[in-house]
């Protein structure tokens, strides 16, 4: 189905609106795609460091594999994105508009939090692990 | 409103906009950042399809906007007929993913979809054919 | 504030707009009862309705291929018909005053005239040729041709021919660039204006021998052929999507989805436009209560009020609904917190969903507006509007006394 609006909006040009990017810095930035009967946004989230960057990955890749309990979620995202949620007319048509953008907006308030969180229990754990494994040397 | 540029178009526009960017140079000399801004946006986005020209003048417009720091009085002397142009050129900052542009496109976009509502937003994504 | 120009200028200097800002504080509701007189929820969805002549039915399709007819009967809407033919969408119906007839079109490119005998309602085909669908449909006001706009690109003039007892379809063809989203017919029975999501609002000759008769109400129109293109608007530079007449067909309204609203008089070659840019979302629909007044509805779920000065200058006047609060305190939806749920292997969202509800009559994209009267009239005080909510809301102006100067 997203191939046929492929092909449908490169005949079509005029059914589309201006691309927005819209960056916090380099490494954190939301796109927002607009079409006439349907809305593409993809973020990337900020990652510092590799486990950062790991946690990331796995974390929204157990959201994408869910994406049909999302609804709004695109199992791919847009290339050089970390998620994509597309939204389409039926899903207008089904959900109240505010509710819809509630729910992008508090995804993007919670996503940093959630991943520093994570870092901090992989930290600790880690922590852990090592005072374990060091106690049988004292 | 969508005439392709030609050879003399491109040099005089280029003219125009080094023109506007010594007169906004003078302005902000004279810590009249307000009006170097209003400066800038007038005769935005230029009438072509060259990017160059653009880029020109997004060059221009991005000094203008760096320049206020004080929000507030930037919108007590701002008139309406600027908030479209504004807008627009607040969207291609915030694309540039340039840390303190993008913070200060932020810090004017707030006040200004406060002040201008979220229809400014919309003539600025829903215009395919001026673009900035 | 840019003071307003008194001149209206020519349409083809669209570099010379006068825009009319309504930037200050947001106009709250100030008239003191409900403009609101009655909302009833019909379906989970409608994309279109309208009235029977006599009102006391309605039609309206619940985003599907079905058109459900509902009688109010003791203060209670009744299901009294259901009109099952087409196979996708139903997206634009029509009920016509006088012969009580009702044309729908549909996303599968077909129409059907309906007509009520003993029996029921029988549909009849009108060949339409179209490959795309049909997107909207509105009875001529003469009620001896209708127009339906389509995603081919091209509006069909349906005209009735008596010899074969058939609707015959004549097509405008290679004007548009675009799906046409809205037409409108002119009172004069011949011009009808189209808008696209080109953004064009374009104005045609609909002129079939046979069919029109030449007289002196059409004016000029009259020595026009069929499918001449009469003007071309180009005002808007994003897709444009309602447009209506005004009640004697001197000023036109059409909307466009950059939230601006465009007014032309005297369309024709010396038309005089103007446009104002909205403050909000942008509308997708337009009625003209009077020669001095517009609703606009559209995603902003609110209907707004347009109104002209003495000297023809129109801007905005005010919201006709209570203004929403805006709810702020949302939560997850439910299979959110359970998926993230399931990360942690507990319930650490909880699917607090505490939406505060909004107050307005239309909590959803508003996307059509009719007027509520019983024939053609120069104005109107009542209208009922339909949207992705699934509502159908009735608006009274009688008591609203700040409008009823324009009326």
């Amino acid at each position: 189905m997203f191939f046929s609006f492929c092909m449908f909006f490169r005949t079509s040009p005029e059914l589309l609106l201006n691309p927005v990017t819209i960056c916090r810095n380099e490494a954190e930035k939301c796109l927002i795609e607009t079409s006439i009967n349907s809305l593409r946004i993809s973020l990337k989230v900020k990652q510092s460091d590799e486990l950062e960057n790991i946690l990331t990955k796995k974390f929204l890749r157990f959201l994408s594999m869910r994406a049909e309990a999302f609804q709004v979620l695109r199992r791919k995202p847009v290339q050089g994105y970390d998620i994509s949620f597309l939204i389409t007319n039926y899903h207008c048509e089904d959900m109240q508009k505010q509710k819809l953008i509630d729910f992008i907006v508090q995804f993007m308030e919670d996503i940093d939090k959630e991943i520093s969180e994570l870092k901090l229990s992989v930290n600790t754990r880690g922590r852990l692990v090592a005072t374990e494994f060091l106690k049988q040397f004292i | 409103m969508a005439e392709i540029v030609e050879a003399d178009n491109y040099e005089g526009i280029i003219t125009r906009i080094e023109h506007k960017s010594r007169k906004i140079e003078s302005l902000l000399k004279q810590y009249k950042p307000v009006e170097a801004l209003k400066t800038a946006l007038e005769g935005s986005p230029p009438k072509t399809k060259d990017e160059r020209c653009k880029s020109a003048n997004w060059i221009v417009v991005h000094r203008a906007i760096m320049a206020n720091k004080d929000v507030d009085s930037l919108f007590s002397a701002l008139d309406p007929e600027y908030y479209d142009i504004l807008m627009k050129y607040l969207y291609r900052g915030l694309s540039t993913g340039d840390r303190p542009t993008c913070d200060q496109c932020l810090r004017i976009h707030e006040k200004l979809t406060e002040k201008a509502g979220l229809g400014c937003i919309l003539r600025c994504l829903a215009d395919t054919v001026n673009t900035v | 504030m840019k003071p307003a120009r008194k001149s209206k200028d020519k349409l083809w200097a669209s570099t010379h707009r006068v825009t009319i800002w309504h930037l200050d504080s947001r106009s709250r509701f100030t008239g003191k009862s409900m403009a609101a007189t009655s909302v009833h929820k019909f379906a989970q969805c409608i994309s279109c309705h309208a009235w029977s002549p006599d009102l006391s039915m309605i039609a309206f399709c619940p985003n599907n291929s079905e058109v459900h007819i509902y009688k109010l009967s003791e203060d209670k809407w009744e299901k009294v018909h259901v009109l099952q033919k087409h196979d996708q969408i139903v997206s634009g119906i029509d009920w016509s005053y006088r012969s009580n007839k009702i044309v729908t079109v549909s996303h599968d490119r077909n129409s059907y005239v309906w007509n009520q005998e003993a029996t029921g309602w029988v549909p009849t085909l009108v060949i339409l040729r179209l490959n795309r669908a049909a997107l909207c449909v509105q009875w001529s006001p003469k009620e001896n041709k209708f127009a339906v706009g389509s995603g081919a690109k091209t509006v069909c003039i349906c005209y009735y021919e008596q010899e074969n007892n058939w609707w015959v379809s004549k097509l405008i063809r290679k004007r548009h660039d675009s799906s046409v989203t809205s037409i409108a017919w002119h009172p004069n029975n011949v011009l009808l204006a189209t808008t696209s999501t080109d953004g064009k609002c374009r104005v045609f000759s609909t002129f079939i021998k046979g069919v029109d008769a030449k007289d002196s109400a059409m004016g000029n129109s009259a020595d026009t052929k069929f499918g001449e293109q009469i003007v071309q608007l180009d005002l808007c530079f994003c897709w444009a999507f309602g447009v209506r007449w005004s009640p004697s067909g001197n000023t036109l309204a059409y909307v466009g989805h950059n939230s601006m609203i465009y007014f032309v008089d005297e369309v024709g070659p010396s038309a005089a436009a103007q446009s104002v840019a909205i403050r909000d979302l942008p509308l997708r629909d337009v009625l003209f209560l009077s020669e001095r007044m517009v609703v606009g509805v559209g995603f902003d779920c609110n209907p707004m009020v347009f109104v002209a000065d003495e000297s023809g200058l129109w801007s905005f006047l005010r919201f006709l609904d209570e203004r929403k609060s805006a709810s702020s305190s949302a939560k997850y939806g439910s299979q959110f917190s359970e998926a993230f749920g399931k990360f942690y292997g507990q319930s650490k969202f909880s699917a607090s969903n505490n939406v505060e509800q909004s107050r307005g009559a239309h909590d959803n994209c508003i996307n059509c507006i009719l007027p509520l009267a019983k024939q053609r009239k120069s104005s109107v005080t009542r209208f009922t509007t339909s949207g992705l909510d699934g509502k159908i809301v009735t608006w009274d102006l009688q008591k609203q006394e700040d409008l009823l100067d324009y009326l």
